[in-house]
């Protein structure tokens, strides 16, 4: 199994469910911020994204995608509740949420005023922060007391954005975000990630990363603030 | 099995999700104008959102991951491939394709915002659509040559896009948005919709 991969980027919580998996993987790195893309690389991820797999007849890319499709393949009724357990639609919600929920509406919230929370599937930052809380509901993991493949794909989603801080505020989400850290799986695809190859491009971003991070606090009250403002205006 | 629903939005998906399907169900409409929401319903839907399903102990939102379930579920080999097949990894990259690209994108074109397209999971506007236009050089359907729950998804956003006059100029999607509304079962979900949907609201979500 060929995983196209490069450090820092969304292909480490791919790494991550392979270690949790124990199945055999290569990694292939692909240099993020060159342009050009081998053809062989573009043939399974046509957006020229990381992560992108090779699984013999199997090419696909999506990291929400490969995710899910390891554990049904490899791990089922393990990191993936059967097909006819009742977890499974619950399970299947919480793989969707980190893509369609998470990530958008972060982004939005970091990048200028809240769009159309009506419209959009994610709604806004708070509404998808109570909701993963609720979901949580005091339990280890998001299905209760097992760890499944939505774990990987949350805790690595709430992983990149707590660098930012921002969830900071919401204990019960910081705490699972760090149990999620501690499990050996993560701490193998980590040290991956660290001694994997890093282009000068790449070293720059980091420290822009950090810069921004430190940032995040100064930005977010001032967006919420905008926004209110934009609003009573209407 | 019942489903929570509100006229001319994401919850179309399901109804034609269901009606491919061919299983019973019943539809609960949510009144999305008013802020209260039926306890029951948040049960199912924490975020109030519809779609939302209750399928005995099985309670969910999220359309791509109630269309993945509903396939698995009812109509295995044939709205989903199985788990084991060659096409299973390529038909959940465009389960995941919904909400993980083309609705982000569309958005932020929409709210005419830019972000990083390097960082995004979803690159950009542009991006999306030719990845999408590709997807569909080799057949009528996205994965394979037969329809699954993916067309689905993807169908009702070209649909939607099309209505909305977003989709750009592509005569590949527009093919592919005709193919997906002609579907019998699609017929049936828009019927479903009644008069509400018929000026083309179909696929703007609540």
């Amino acid at each position: 199994m060929k995983l196209y991969w490069c450090p820092e980027t969304r292909a480490n919580r791919v790494v991550w469910m392979l270690e949790e998996l124990g199945v055999d993987y290569e990694t292939v790195y692909v240099d993020i911020f060159k342009p050009a893309r081998s053809a062989e690389f573009l043939a399974v991820s046509p957006m020229g994204k990381v992560p992108a797999l090779d699984d013999g007849e199997v090419r696909m890319c999506d990291s929400s995608a490969i995710c899910l499709y390891l554990a049904d393949r490899y791990a089922p009724g393990e990191l993936a509740p059967a097909l006819d357990d009742p977890d499974r639609g619950c399970f299947l919600q919480w793989m969707t949420f980190a893509p369609g929920v998470v990530e958008p509406a972060v982004t939005e919230m970091l990048g200028g005023p809240a769009g159309d929370s009506r419209a959009n599937g994610w709604g806004d930052f708070d509404r998808m922060v109570k909701t993963w809380e609720q979901g949580l509901g005091g339990n280890p993991w998001i299905l209760g007391e097992r760890f499944t493949a939505a774990d990987v794909m949350l805790g690595a989603t709430g992983v990149l954005f707590q660098r930012f801080k921002l969830f900071r505020g919401h204990p019960a989400l910081s705490d699972y975000i760090a149990r999620c850290e501690r499990r050996e799986a993560f701490q193998r695809a980590l040290a991956v990630d660290r001694a994997g190859p890093r282009s000068l491009p790449a070293r720059v971003q980091a420290l822009a990363m950090g810069a921004a991070a430190s940032m995040v606090w100064v930005r977010k009250p001032a967006y919420r603030l905008l926004d209110r403002l934009r609003r009573r205006r209407r | 099995m019942k489903l929570w629903w509100s006229p001319g939005t994401r919850a179309v998906r399901a109804v034609w999700m269901l009606e491919e399907a061919g299983v019973d169900y019943e539809r609960a409409a949510v009144d999305l104008s008013e802020p209260r929401r039926d306890p029951e319903f948040l049960a199912a839907s924490p975020m109030g959102k519809v779609p939302a399903l209750e399928d005995g102990d099985v309670r969910m939102w999220d359309s791509a991951a109630i269309c993945m379930y509903l396939a698995d579920r009812y109509a295995p080999d044939r709205l989903a491939p199985a788990a084991d097949s060659a096409d299973r990894g390529l038909w959940l990259q465009w389960m995941f394709f919904v909400p993980g690209a083309i609705e982000p994108a569309a958005a932020e074109k929409e709210a005419g915002r830019l972000s990083v397209p390097r960082v995004n999971g979803w690159g950009n506007f542009d991006k999306m659509i030719d990845t999408w236009e590709r997807g569909l050089e080799a057949g009528a359907w996205i994965v394979g040559d037969r329809f699954t729950a993916a067309d689905v998804m993807l169908g009702s956003c070209a649909i939607g896009m099309r209505a909305k006059g977003t989709l750009p100029g592509s005569p590949v999607l527009e093919a592919y948005a005709a193919r997906c509304a002609a579907r019998e079962a699609y017929r049936r979900a828009l019927a479903a919709e009644g008069s509400a949907a018929a000026g083309g609201s179909l696929g703007r979500a609540r």
